[in-house]
């Protein structure tokens, strides 16, 4: 009912409705309206109540409520399914919850604050309340186990096509799905997967894009390395609509994914790419190399060309970049 | 009976979350393997108690490569 009387409100706007309207079109009483505007307050929207003319809704709150993002949303599966999160320790925890309890394949987890938020090998990762867009999907590829990690390049490709496409940004890639506006890091990706030897029961692609945050956001070790589209482009962004481009991007890579495979995907990454055909620094745990990154294999690894001239292929590792 | 827990994906040992001595039930995860940032969960495949741990943190795993030890 809630959303019912929402809809309506948007619809009409900047005109008010009567209460008489509302009344009589959702089959309602007066004061159960009364009671939804004031839950509806609650949530941040703002909605000017006037004898006689009825309500106007004047403001929609900077919130990733499911719907306002399902209100425009383009997908077939994804997305249809959100489950929202004021403060999770981290999106991808709740959802791999969720993929054990069995939700279906499409469902996302939406969070305006993480207070766990960790990046690969469990490092942390900043994610402060409404500033950014924290959330992961639940997947489940009808492809074998060591294919699924072709969806960690995949999303790095959705996630930059659609800041590309929404703000206009020049987000690059960098090996392997990290994206980063002028060497400094806005997006992180972390893809989690439960499988047997033939089978996958279900993956989960956590991404966190830095949005709206002020570079003194950022804890002082991070503001160096990391930035947000806001501190890049000097524009606030409209987080609701670039996480319904985000979803659109994602599905259509992955039906294309699904259906002609990871050639695609990975000639899209390197178009979007900045850490190919350039000097790099790869930090593994337990060794490091520089060379020239000459080209990505068909599984995604780096092929690094070392100053010996002989080829090496880079599966994992930290590339620290050194632009020429 | 020993069951050897192998690595179904390549990759780097992210971590290992049992210890030896540890009593395990079918399903429940005993390690992590990190491949290209998609982390992969490896489970116990039938109950028993962690015998021995053949692999530590960063060594690089091929498909089936031993893991873990469990005395079933």
């Amino acid at each position: 009912m809630k959303d019912a009387i929402l809809r309506l409100l948007k619809e009409r706007r900047p005109e008010p409705v009567s209460g008489e309207d509302i009344c009589k079109s959702l089959n309602v009483t007066r004061t159960a309206i009364w009671k939804h505007m004031q839950v509806l307050r609650e949530s941040g929207y703002e909605i000017e109540a006037r004898p006689r003319a009825g309500y106007t809704l004047t403001g929609i709150p900077d919130r990733l409520y499911p719907e306002e993002i399902l209100d425009g949303l383009s997908t077939r599966f994804l997305g249809r399914k959100i489950y929202y999160c004021d403060s999770v320790s981290t999106t991808n925890e709740t959802a791999k919850e969720l993929a054990r309890q069995g939700a279906a394949e499409g469902a996302v987890v939406v969070a305006e604050e993480q207070t766990g938020g960790k990046g690969r090998l469990g490092r942390r990762w900043f994610a402060p309340k409404y500033k950014g867009i924290w959330f992961s999907l639940i997947l489940c590829p009808p492809v074998l186990p060591p294919e699924a990690n072709q969806v960690t390049m995949l999303a790095a490709v959705a996630v930059a096509a659609a800041i590309r496409k929404e703000t206009g940004i020049a987000v690059g890639i960098k090996w392997p799905n990290d994206l980063l506006v002028s060497g400094r890091k806005i997006c992180g990706i972390l893809t989690e997967l439960s499988a047997e030897m033939e089978r996958i029961n279900y993956m989960v692609v956590g991404i966190g894009i830095n949005v709206n945050q002020e570079q003194t956001d950022f804890p002082e070790e991070f503001r160096e390395s990391a930035a947000s589209l806001r501190t890049a482009s000097g524009i606030k962004i409209n987080r609701v609509k670039l996480i319904r481009a985000a979803l659109a991007e994602f599905e259509q890579w992955y039906e294309i994914w699904l259906e002609r495979g990871f050639t695609p995907v990975l000639a899209s990454w390197k178009e979007m790419s900045v850490s190919l055909h350039c000097q790099v620094r790869i930090h593994a745990p337990n060794k490091s190399w520089e060379g020239w990154a000459e080209d990505i294999d068909s599984d995604g690894a780096l092929l690094l060309r070392l100053p010996g001239g002989e080829l090496q292929r880079v599966i994992s590792g930290e590339v620290s970049l050194r632009m020429k | 009976m020993e069951i050897t827990v192998k690595a179904h994906m390549p990759g780097l040992v992210a971590r290992v979350v049992v210890n030896e001595g540890d009593k395990v039930t079918a399903g429940q995860e005993v390690a992590v393997i990190n491949c290209m940032k998609t982390e992969i969960q490896v489970f116990a495949e039938s109950d028993g108690v962690v015998k021995s741990i053949l692999v530590k943190e960063w060594d690089e795993m091929e498909i089936g490569s031993p893991m873990i030890i469990l005395e079933a």
